[in-house]
């Protein structure tokens, strides 16, 4: 895993989101209490000198992991976030497909609609998986919040399209190009707080977080963050190789994006 | 307080609802209760497969304590209960 160098990483990102909250009226972030949208969230704090000036969202199906809610919640209070948690209620006679896809999105889409969002910042990036590749920094969303990934601003020469026709949304993902080991190295030079279940006890770690029912740990010994650094710089596992909806057959992941999930 | 708590515990398997779950979480701290780990037995498929579902829940020797259903249910909804347990330790990385 090649490490890239995170001043410039930010300086672009500090900057897709700046552009996002001039071009658009009525921004939210979504926060799920994982590592890319913590640091995220670091990034919009020191764009705006220490104030995350728009909502950010968590959706709560109710069963994240409890460290998880301490930690989102610690962490709202310290840093003053402006928190809408989002409750999504189980709809149990879906598939684990559709419990990503109905419960979280349908959540998604009424404090979307509620609140009148036209532009949500969302932190996903290329390297996590063969679909999110195909993402573009500024993405159109249809009012269904169905996104045609073979319909999309070109964003060549790093020259980016925030305006754009379209009804609906307009998803924004300022850290696209960062790769996993970025992450890690800006959480540890800027020191944002990390949610414990990435750090190994007993033999295990979770790399990627979901909720309790599509996460399972992987197998690592990393207590630290510099261990964790050493740890993907050799490991031949995806990161996302402890999420269930991507073990399932190739096109779930494409389908729920294209249905609204992020 | 092990028997308080135990009697919620109880009330919990019969009656999942807020306020049975608001008495659980304002005697949760100060039980002897420290590790939790979720049991979806049957996967989360259907309605049912919820209602399955359960928290093992463990002292600080890493001892099974108790157990709790994994929802809260209000009226004939339902959703996940697991901020209720905010504060506890994950033992699912235990084999």
């Amino acid at each position: 895993m090649i490490m890239q160098d995170i001043g410039n990483l930010e300086e672009k990102s500090a900057y897709i989101i700046r552009e996002t909250k001039e071009k658009f009226g009525n921004v939210a972030a979504l926060w799920s209490g994982g590592k890319d949208s913590t640091a995220m969230i670091m990034i919009a704090r020191r764009a705006f000198l220490g104030k995350v000036p728009f909502p950010v969202i968590h959706i709560d199906n109710g069963i994240d992991f409890p460290e998880t809610y301490k930690f989102r919640d610690d962490l709202a209070k310290k840093w003053n976030l402006d928190l809408i948690v989002a409750k999504s209620r189980i709809k149990p006679e879906l598939s684990g497909f559709s419990c990503c896809g109905s419960n979280k999105t349908d959540a998604l889409k009424e404090v979307m609609k509620e609140h009148g969002f036209d532009a949500l910042i969302v932190s996903i990036r290329r390297d996590e998986h063969g679909i999110r590749a195909k993402e573009r920094y500024f993405s159109p969303r249809d009012t269904e919040f169905k996104w045609n990934y073979k319909d999309q601003p070109a964003e060549l020469w790093n020259n980016y399209s925030s305006k754009m026709d379209t009804k609906g949304h307009v998803r924004v993902h300022p850290i696209l190009d960062w790769n996993e080991i970025d992450i890690w190295q800006y959480t540890m030079k800027m020191k944002v707080p990390v949610n414990p279940l990435y750090y190994s006890s007993n033999g295990y770690r979770y790399r990627s977080l979901g909720c309790t029912h599509c996460t399972v740990p992987v197998k690592s010994n990393a207590k630290s963050i510099r261990q964790i650094m050493d740890e993907l710089k050799v490991t031949e596992t995806e990161e996302r190789a402890g999420r269930e909806q991507d073990k399932e057959k190739a096109y779930v992941m494409e389908k729920l994006r294209a249905l609204g999930y992020m | 307080m092990v028997k308080e708590i135990d009697n919620i515990v109880d009330s919990l398997w019969s009656v999942n609802d807020v306020r049975n779950w608001d008495r659980f979480r304002k005697k949760l701290g100060s039980s002897s209760i420290r590790y939790y780990r979720v049991v979806f037995e049957h996967g989360l498929r259907k309605a049912d497969d919820m209602n399955k579902s359960y928290v093992e829940l463990y002292d600080s020797k890493k001892k099974l304590v108790s157990k709790v259903p994994v929802a809260v249910r209000d009226g004939k909804n339902f959703e996940g209960a697991l901020i209720y347990l905010k504060g506890l330790s994950n033992m699912n990385k235990v084999d």
